[in-house]
């Protein structure tokens, strides 16, 4: 009976074979994590940073569903494991606040001796409050 | 009247009486050790927000950092991980097979790397020490980036770095425990491969771990 096809506790056991190639192909995808990371691809810094991060997620699906079995795991295993990841990845909602807070600058945001002059008139210290220039114009 | 016997449940084998079968059985000790794993998902991934969110307000000081940094003893390490994650997987397949001595020979390769994991890591910490930049009353920076951002960076580097070798650590104390049990044929471990597959979920997660630490602190691209 060759390997491959032997079952404990009518439990499937992997082939040797597939977990060397799973081995070698990590291998490959950390030598080509390093290797990118030395070119300067154009598109700048951030098509970098999606290749390095495409390629770890790349390999960290490998190891979850190859090493760690996931594959032949059963759905509520699977939900699991996802869920993990798209958890994970909810945390990044945190950017909605940092990546939108120039645009609508206030002014308790800005130190008094930033080196640049925040380029927005309408800034106040209350909401709801009309910027004094505006309430000039009107006289 | 009949006496009143005990059912022989002395011995039970690997099957618990509250499950079914051993898929059952099996199938809930694996989703246990995953609703684990994803609450440690959790705590790593707060480090990972507060890193990108530094990142992204700090790109240039962030690169120029990350300079201090080894890339290629964190390389040998990241190939240190892999083969053990290898390593693990052939003990967990040998376990199934039941084949203890092979399982001993694979569970003594994931000792040594994680060793030699913690012996690397000692020395690049040793020398961030010797060059002032662990974060506190002794840091000392003179490199191209804001020296209130570089010490960000290495607070993260030691918070992230820090955190994934206690995980280290822990998985060799969990080897070392694993071993000994196959070397002394327990039937705890022999008699069902369970025990052998959940410590190696462990591994396999911290390997995971490092796979995004590794670009992420020694790989960053100039902005």
């Amino acid at each position: 009976m060759s390997e491959h096809t032997e079952h404990t506790h009518g439990h499937h056991v992997d082939s040797p074979k597939l977990y060397y190639g799973t081995f070698a192909l990590l291998t490959v995808l950390m030598l080509l994590t390093i290797g990118a990371s030395q070119v300067h691809f154009p598109g700048g810094s951030l098509v970098n940073n999606l290749i390095a991060m495409t390629i770890a997620v790349l390999k960290a699906a490998l190891v979850v569903a190859i090493f760690m079995g996931v594959r032949k795991g059963s759905g509520l295993i699977k939900l699991y494991a996802l869920g993990g990841f798209v958890w994970f990845l909810l945390f990044f909602i945190m950017f909605c606040d940092y990546m939108t807070r120039s645009w609508e600058p206030v002014r308790g945001w800005v130190p008094k001796d930033a080196p640049v002059a925040v380029d927005y008139p309408y800034v106040t210290d209350t909401p709801g409050e009309r910027p004094a220039h505006e309430a000039k114009a009107e006289h | 009247m009949a006496a009143i016997t005990a059912p022989a449940h002395d011995h039970h084998g690997p099957l618990h009486h509250q499950f079914d079968d051993l898929e059952q059985q099996n199938e809930t000790y694996i989703l246990g050790m995953w609703a684990f794993l994803v609450q440690e998902i959790m705590f790593f991934g707060a480090l990972f927000v507060s890193y990108a969110i530094m990142r992204y307000k700090h790109p240039m000081d962030w690169w120029a950092a990350h300079t201090e940094l080894d890339w290629k003893l964190a390389g040998v390490n990241t190939f240190n991980l892999l083969v053990s994650s290898f390593f693990v997987a052939m003990a967990v397949r040998n376990a199934q097979l039941k084949q203890p001595g092979k399982v001993v020979g694979w569970l003594f390769g994931v000792i040594l790397c994680s060793l030699i994991f913690l012996v690397i890591k000692y020395f690049e910490y040793s020398l961030k020490w010797q060059h002032h930049l662990v974060p506190g009353p002794s840091f000392y920076y003179t490199g191209e980036a804001n020296a209130g951002v570089a010490q960000t960076f290495f607070g993260l580097y030691f918070a992230m770095t820090g955190l994934h070798g206690i995980h280290v650590l822990v998985g060799l104390i969990i080897f070392v425990v694993l071993t000994g049990l196959w070397i002394a044929r327990k039937p705890i471990v022999t008699e069902d491969y369970i025990p052998t597959e959940m410590c190696g979920l462990y591994w396999h997660f911290v390997d995971l771990v490092w796979i995004f630490l590794y670009p992420l602190f020694y790989l960053i691209p100039k902005p």
